[in-house]
């Protein structure tokens, strides 16, 4: 099997990835190259890929990674009804909570 | 019995190692030997690029609808904390769905997947009573705590989780007996529950002989430059790389002269730059090790057959399965003394002690410098490779599952009730808390993609343009007359539904346009599942651009796509089209071949289209599927146009008094109208007496021939322009009318000619192919391009006419529309 090669990380360093990041975000023409050189130290790349790569975790709402915002009348009636039995159900456990 | 096996190895990026090469040859061997069980494979959409090649790897072996797919918000990585909550929702989300599928037994080919990936596995979460068996392939982070787990709290929280799944497995399938006695040390597994199921490889990793040309093809490929030694597989720290570099550095000069070091496959660059540190340390030069980066099993497979050596140096396998695929291609194989690989090799004269370079270096001299011993090792190896078969461990594995699957004694969820128990789960244990409606909707969807309500199966006739616009050209004619006859006698096992898409947003929509009765109620997005069928009917090329993401999504889901294709005319003759038209129609194409099949509506237009495919590089996994139907033309049955106008009596009338040819279709420059034309011209001109009707639109590029027919000095006279006029108007024109030229030099089908027929008039076609396979001996044929030629011709059919001995297009085959559509579902295999 497949072992990940991971370590943790130092304090400064996290400090230098995190500015890394800032800058990155805010200049995403950096995005290729800050990857590419990450790539040759697995612990930057860890961290980058958590953070440049997967994105904040809230900001990753779709099934498969689109950034289209969705609406109530976009599902098709079969998840409308599904999202209306999951509404029902969290209702119901705070009712009985 | 049934078996889902989850194939989600073969999905991460396990797929590209050992473990997603097992996970689907394990997987291949289960369903050819399964006997009267039945398979069914499940995979995680969150890796959408892998689903259509697995799909291709089990084709014809299993049928799609086996192949099932499952829906979960991601993502879902392990390695990002923030994901938590999103992946135990998955985690409940694929154990309600495949307990949806009413197993008897799940197997998982590979459970340590996930840290750094969208896979999700776990057992006994939601489904606590079928049985799960699980390969077991090594345990080697928790038998090097100190490289693999400490270092990393995430990875060791991440691990010791698998391991209680691990735990909770009904049957553990141990790779060889070294994996197997480490579960039973490691973990405290009962041993009764374990087995060794072993593990083999593909028949294509077999001897073969390649030709120099394929050598020298190879060895420039990879920058090989002398007889070779071969290492392939990862480069993580037990693959023991750095040792063998300095082993290899510590041959003799002449040796190393004549021997290249070369590394086969895809290592990770930062390893790459180490290794190479490592080689200049140990005074190696730059050419003597030698990195071929990702190789094809094609490639691979050649590698083994025309390695001088192959050394294997790994202190730690849970079987090694580069070493028994080297021995299947003949190679000379050495190996580590350690873990799984002295069984598979089963030969002590292949051995070395790992730790010792001396020794790594000893034995490859050896066998460098010791032809006899070397074709020794090939020898053995070859007789070795046979004692293993993908069909000996299906077998075994089989044999366990039914045995398990026979003492089960927990009763299994009840299907009706699986999604409720899943939303019951996933609110009752909080996962759900704080989720904003954002969320909810994108679960919902996901969800309702996984337990779609029951329903028949749908037959999504695509009819975009119909809806959209309707530009009311033929291909609207063939769509309406086709869905027509579909509504009115479905296939048995479908609901038809006609569909839209559009270019501005993702996915397609039920139309109601069809429906009796009208409502306001906004049209709904399609809920698709597999075994649903697409038909592209309707021509829009923008939209079937646009959607082309969504229909691969379709695809994945197990939906089978095809598109109608009416001709290649824009690409085929593009002088002819406005500027564009065939870059248009060319990249509509390349979309539309992408897909399951393509129907074509005559053999002409699927022997242009196999053509035109040649000179294309559009990555298949599947085959590529073409074939062809042909089109109704039971004019009768289609609801005519009505209306005459003043004239129509009088111009009938002077149509009937003189012989008159009819011309059918717009005005464009394909048709031919303009040589048709010259050839009137000389006939008026040479006396004959004859009329020439056209009855068409105005088309593109035609102004000039436009402007000359308004200015004809015989308009009205012998030369007769019915513009727009409706079907109760032609069919009269048809009647006064003696023959039918069809000119035109090119077509997808040619309606026009059974028009004819169908009113018993004689046909004079231009002899194209399609023409041909439409009217065959039933149509006279003229060729050339100029008025001359084609006024002779008119004269020649002029005299037998007078004599009756003109050929009748009456015989002249035709289908109705219901027959068409018939054809089309036939040929698509939908009964």
């Amino acid at each position: 099997m497949k072992v990940p090669f991971i370590q943790t990380i130092t304090k400064s360093e996290k400090i230098i990835i995190q500015k890394c990041v800032v800058f990155v975000n805010k200049h995403p023409g950096f995005k290729k190259i800050a990857m590419w050189f990450m790539r040759f130290s697995p612990k930057f790349r860890q961290r980058l890929i958590s953070k440049l790569i997967n994105g904040p975790a809230d900001n990753e709402l779709s099934v498969n990674s689109s950034e289209h915002t969705i609406e109530l009348n976009e599902l098709t009636e079969d998840a409308r009804a599904i999202y209306r039995e999951l509404q029902s159900t969290i209702e119901h456990q705070i009712k009985s909570n | 019995m049934r078996i889902v096996i989850d194939l989600q190895g073969a999905q991460t990026e396990s797929r590209f190692r050992g473990v997603g090469r097992y996970s689907l040859s394990m997987a291949k061997a289960i369903i050819t030997n399964s006997k009267n069980h039945q398979v069914i494979i499940v995979l995680n959409s969150l890796f959408p690029d892998t689903i259509e090649s697995i799909r291709a790897y089990f084709d014809k072996l299993l049928p799609q609808e086996n192949i099932q797919v499952w829906y979960a918000p991601g993502p879902v990585l392990e390695l990002n904390f923030n994901n938590t909550q999103r992946r135990e929702i998955a985690e409940l989300t694929r154990e309600a769905f495949i307990a949806s599928l009413q197993p008897d037994i799940i197997y998982i080919a590979s459970l340590f997947e996930g840290f750094s990936d969208n896979a999700v596995t776990s057992i006994g979460l939601l489904d606590k009573s079928t049985p799960v068996c699980v390969t077991s392939y090594d345990l080697i982070p928790l038998q090097n705590p100190k490289l693999y787990l400490e270092p990393n709290d995430t990875y060791k929280k991440y691990y010791m989780k698998k391991l209680q799944y691990l735990s909770k497995a009904s049957l553990l399938f141990a790779i060889s007996e070294s994996s197997l006695q480490e579960v039973i040390h490691e973990i405290k597994f009962p041993k009764e529950l374990i087995t060794n199921t072993s593990g083999a490889v593909e028949s294509s990793f077999k001897q073969c002989t390649l030709t120099e040309q394929e050598s020298l093809v190879l060895i420039t490929k990879f920058n090989i430059q002398q007889p070779f030694i071969l290492y392939t597989g990862g480069a993580d720290e037990r693959k023991n790389l750095t040792r063998l570099i300095r082993a290899y550095a510590s041959l003799s000069t002449q040796l190393r002269e004549q021997h290249q070091l070369v590394f086969a496959g895809k290592i990770p660059p930062n390893n790459i730059i180490q290794l190479q540190a490592e080689a200049k340390k140990a005074g190696l030069t730059e050419g003597e090790l030698s990195f071929t980066g990702y190789i094809n099993d094609e490639e691979l497979i050649q590698l083994y057959n025309l390695c001088k050596l192959y050394v294997f140096p790994s202190f730690h396998e849970g079987f090694g399965l580069p070493v028994l695929e080297a021995m299947s291609c003949g190679a000379a194989v050495i190996a580590a003394n350690s873990t799984s690989l002295p069984e598979v090799i089963g030969n002590i004269d292949a051995l070395f002690d790992p730790f010792s370079e001396t020794d790594i270096a000893n034995k490859m001299t050896k066998v460098l410098l010791d032809e006899n011993l070397r074709q020794n090792l090939i020898k053995k190896g070859l007789k070795q490779a046979q004692k293993f078969s993908w069909d000996k461990s299906a077998l075994i594995a089989i044999e366990q599952m039914e045995s398990a699957v026979s003492t089960r004694s927990k009763k299994p969820l009840s299907p009706q009730n699986i999604k409720k128990q899943l939303l019951n789960a996933l609110v009752e244990r909080g996962l759900l808390n704080n989720y904003t409606d954002q969320q909810l909707y994108v679960l919902a969807q996901a969800l309702a993609n996984n337990h779609p309500k029951p329903r028949k199966k749908q037959l999504f006739i695509d009819v975009s343009e119909l809806v959209n616009g309707d530009a009311r050209t033929g291909v609207q004619r063939v769509t309406r007359s086709i869905l027509n006859e579909l509504l009115k006698n479905p296939p048995k096992e479908y609901d038809v539904k006609p569909v839209y898409g559009t270019h501005a947003e993702q996915g397609y929509r039920y139309t109601q346009k069809f429906n009796l009765q009208t409502s306001d109620i906004e049209d709904e997005f399609i809920q698709a599942r597999t075994g649903d069928i697409f038909i592209g009917l309707d021509l829009q090329h923008h939209v079937v651009c646009a959607q082309k993401n969504y229909l691969l999504a379709l695809r994945n889901r197990g939906v089978k796509i095809h598109f109608v294709v009416y001709d290649l005319l824009p690409i085929l003759m593009p002088k002819v089209f406005s500027v564009g038209a065939g870059q248009g129609h060319q990249q509509w194409l390349s979309v539309v071949t992408q897909f399951d099949t393509v129907m074509c509506i005559s053999h002409a237009v699927e022997k242009e289209l196999i053509d035109w495919r040649k000179t294309q590089t559009i990555k298949r996994h599947r085959d590529f599927q073409t074939a062809w139907f042909h089109l109704g033309a039971d004019i009768h049955n289609v609801l005519p146009s009505l209306g005459l106008p003043q004239n129509a009596h009088k111009i009938l009338n002077t149509l009937t008094k003189t012989p008159t040819f009819l011309m059918v279709g717009t005005i464009e420059p394909r048709k031919g109208h303009k040589q048709v034309l010259d050839a009137f011209e000389q006939l008026w001109k040479g006396g004959v007496a004859v009329n020439l009707a056209i009855v068409g639109k105005q088309g593109w590029m035609m102004e000039e021939t436009n402007k000359k027919l308004k200015q004809h000095l015989e308009l009205n006279k012998q030369l007769f322009w019915f513009e727009g006029i409706s079907d109760e108007y032609l069919e009269k024109v048809y009647g006064h009318s003696i023959c039918l030229i069809a000119a035109s030099e090119g077509e997808g089908f040619g309606l026009p000619l059974i028009e004819a027929a169908q009113h018993r008039m004689p046909v004079l076609a231009r002899d194209i192919p399609i023409f041909r396979e439409v009217a065959g001996q039933y149509a006279d044929y003229f060729k050339g391009s100029e008025g001359e030629v084609l006024a002779q011709k008119i004269k020649q059919w002029l005299e037998q006419y007078k004599q009756n001995k003109h050929l009748k297009s009456e015989q002249m085959s035709w289908m109705t529309w219901q027959q068409s559509a018939t054809q089309l579902l036939t040929k698509l295999g939908i009964n």
